[in-house]
């Protein structure tokens, strides 16, 4: 063979074979340091691309799941892929890294954006996490603290079975700022809806713990869609007690119903879980010594209506931290 | 023609640099309404001709510093000790007092070394992910803890404490005021730290003057009272 022939097909040859190897990594996704889970909705993809901005310094790969079927989906990518740890986001991610971590594949995990983590991931060893319910502690505390310093006593109706640690969490943290909570049991009731309503309506309209507000839990078999507007919304309009909630279009004048609310703040949710995948991949913290926390930067909503109704008054010092919604 | 177009574009190169306003980063963690801390600068003589961008968490400002360095900056004493990027050149003091110590603080009162090396530590982060296991070293010596956990704000230092995210927080005295929510023990103390201080861009050699003519007001913002300029 001419020997020019011969270095051109060894140079083609080499360059073929770079090529080659520079495609396995980006056709497989192969290495990356962190692999976000996640399902299709825009809420869940815009927080994605929040984490994706606090872990700029690590190699993110996404993987959207949506049913039970994209199980084969999510177990072949963990296995191509082989992220040093998994960001789970919502309880479908949450719920394949358990049936993957039970078949004796274990990754280290942090999962956020999903219900119930504490109670989901108390005994896990091997996902970690930041639970998306605002704490009792951060809107009963933050309300006292900026908008009604004389709250002594806040009642809250809940299911024991569902909120039992969530509940008991809140008695003891909010006892620590002067704050007595004051349980009330919906256990039962919540399969009798008359009986249900009846308590709901009592607490509301009549207050008769004498409380100075109402904590209100995100539940759905608490708020139904049968007894939302016949039962909260008429009973939250007498203004017997102001309403705290963790849901943003809850406060909202033209509805009447919550007056304060603390919501999770995106960006600071993103900080959080980023630390901890920060931990397990740079300091080698496993998820079991991270555990599961509850979540710590949120945003205050008022309804000015309300704030007006009630007398409140905020100061100038705080007023910046709380968005009054007109 | 060619050659007055050469002119020209030489010519603005030269004389772009020192007509762009020179630019402060101000990153101090405390607590308060930023638009309040940004206008009281904007507002402020001192600062006239330069553009002032306030941040409330340390990664944005060494985020933005990454794109364009800041010509000055006001920033915590420890980001001298871990980056070589600015140098100190003045000192920020309230009244008289030019320093601080760091508290370490938990909801229970007795406490022993064993229990810090299993237990969890919440701080603020104000030098970076990266060097905040240093910070912690040259602090408390001697102090080893199973976890750290940072935070952008020290209003969030107190709720980690109460709804259990951490067992400790390391808290400056100078935030403590502000942040406590409920009684908390201190279990240890630093040495005495420099509060903030006012840094220029290395290698630079910028005038340095208008440090001595910034408001009290503008400083009393961010909670001190006087700038104490290097020799």
């Amino acid at each position: 063979m001419n020997p020019s022939r011969f270095i051109c097909l060894k140079q083609t040859a080499f360059l073929l074979i770079m090529g080659f190897a520079w495609m396995i990594p980006s056709m497989s996704g192969w290495g990356k340091d962190v692999l976000i889970v996640l399902s299709g909705d825009d809420s869940f993809k815009n927080f994605a691309s929040k984490l994706e901005a606090e872990l700029s310094d690590y190699q993110v790969e996404r993987l959207e799941v949506n049913t039970d079927s994209d199980y084969p989906i999510y177990k072949k990518t963990i296995e191509t892929v082989k992220p040093k740890v998994l960001i789970l986001l919502d309880n479908i991610s949450v719920k394949f890294a358990q049936k993957l971590n039970q078949s004796g594949q274990s990754h280290k995990a942090i999962a956020s954006m999903a219900l119930n983590l504490k109670r989901l991931l108390a005994d896990d060893p091997h996902i970690a996490g930041v639970a998306y319910e605002v704490p009792g502690y951060t809107v009963v505390s933050s309300f006292k603290k900026y908008v009604k310093p004389e709250l002594e006593k806040i009642v809250v109706i809940y299911r024991e079975e569902e909120f039992h640690t969530f509940v008991k969490d809140a008695k003891t943290q909010l006892a620590s700022s002067g704050v007595e909570l004051i349980p009330v049991k919906i256990d039962g009731f919540a399969h009798l809806p008359k009986k249900m309503n009846r308590i709901i309506k009592k607490h509301l309209t009549r207050n008769p713990e004498n409380a100075d507000a109402f904590w209100l839990i995100n539940d759905n078999k608490l708020l139904t869609k049968d007894n939302f507007a016949s039962i909260w919304i008429t009973s939250a309009r007498k203004n017997k007690l102001p309403i705290l909630c963790g849901l943003k279009n809850f406060v909202n004048p033209s509805l009447g119903f919550c007056t304060f609310a603390a919501i999770p703040s995106e960006a600071g949710l993103a900080s959080q879980v980023s630390d901890y995948v920060f931990s397990v991949i740079d300091e080698g913290a496993l998820p079991a010594d991270i555990g599961v926390d509850y979540l710590l930067e949120t945003k205050f909503y008022i309804d000015e209506t309300k704030y007006k109704h009630f007398e409140f008054s905020i100061t100038d010092k705080h007023r910046y931290l709380i968005e009054f919604v007109k | 023609m060619i050659q007055r177009l050469t002119f020209l574009c030489v010519l603005a190169l030269l004389v772009a640099p020192r007509l762009r306003a020179e630019s402060v980063g101000v990153y101090v963690p405390f607590i308060g309404d930023i638009r309040v801390i940004q206008n009281a600068f904007k507002n402020d003589p001192a600062f006239r001709g330069k553009t002032v961008t306030v941040f409330s968490k340390f990664k944005d400002f060494k985020g933005m510093s990454k794109i364009s360095k800041f010509d000055f900056a006001i920033l915590p004493s420890s980001y001298g000790r871990y980056y070589k990027d600015y140098v100190a050149i003045g000192q920020l003091k309230k009244g008289d007092v030019p320093d601080q110590k760091y508290l370490l603080l938990s909801l229970k009162n007795k406490i022993s070394i064993k229990n810090l090396a299993k237990g969890t530590v919440g701080l603020v982060d104000e030098v970076g992910r990266r060097k905040t296991k240093s910070l912690i070293k040259d602090l408390f010596a001697g102090s080893v803890f199973k976890q750290i956990k940072r935070v952008n704000k020290p209003v969030d230092l107190f709720p980690m404490l109460v709804l259990g995210n951490a067992d400790f927080i390391i808290i400056s005295q100078r935030n403590l005021a502000n942040v406590k929510e409920s009684k908390a023990y201190t279990i240890d103390s630093s040495e005495a730290v420099s509060l903030p201080q006012i840094y220029r861009r290395q290698g630079t050699k910028s005038s340095q003057d208008w440090l001595t003519k910034i408001k009290r007001e503008t400083l009393m913002t961010l909670d001190f009272s006087e700038v104490e300029v290097f020799k």
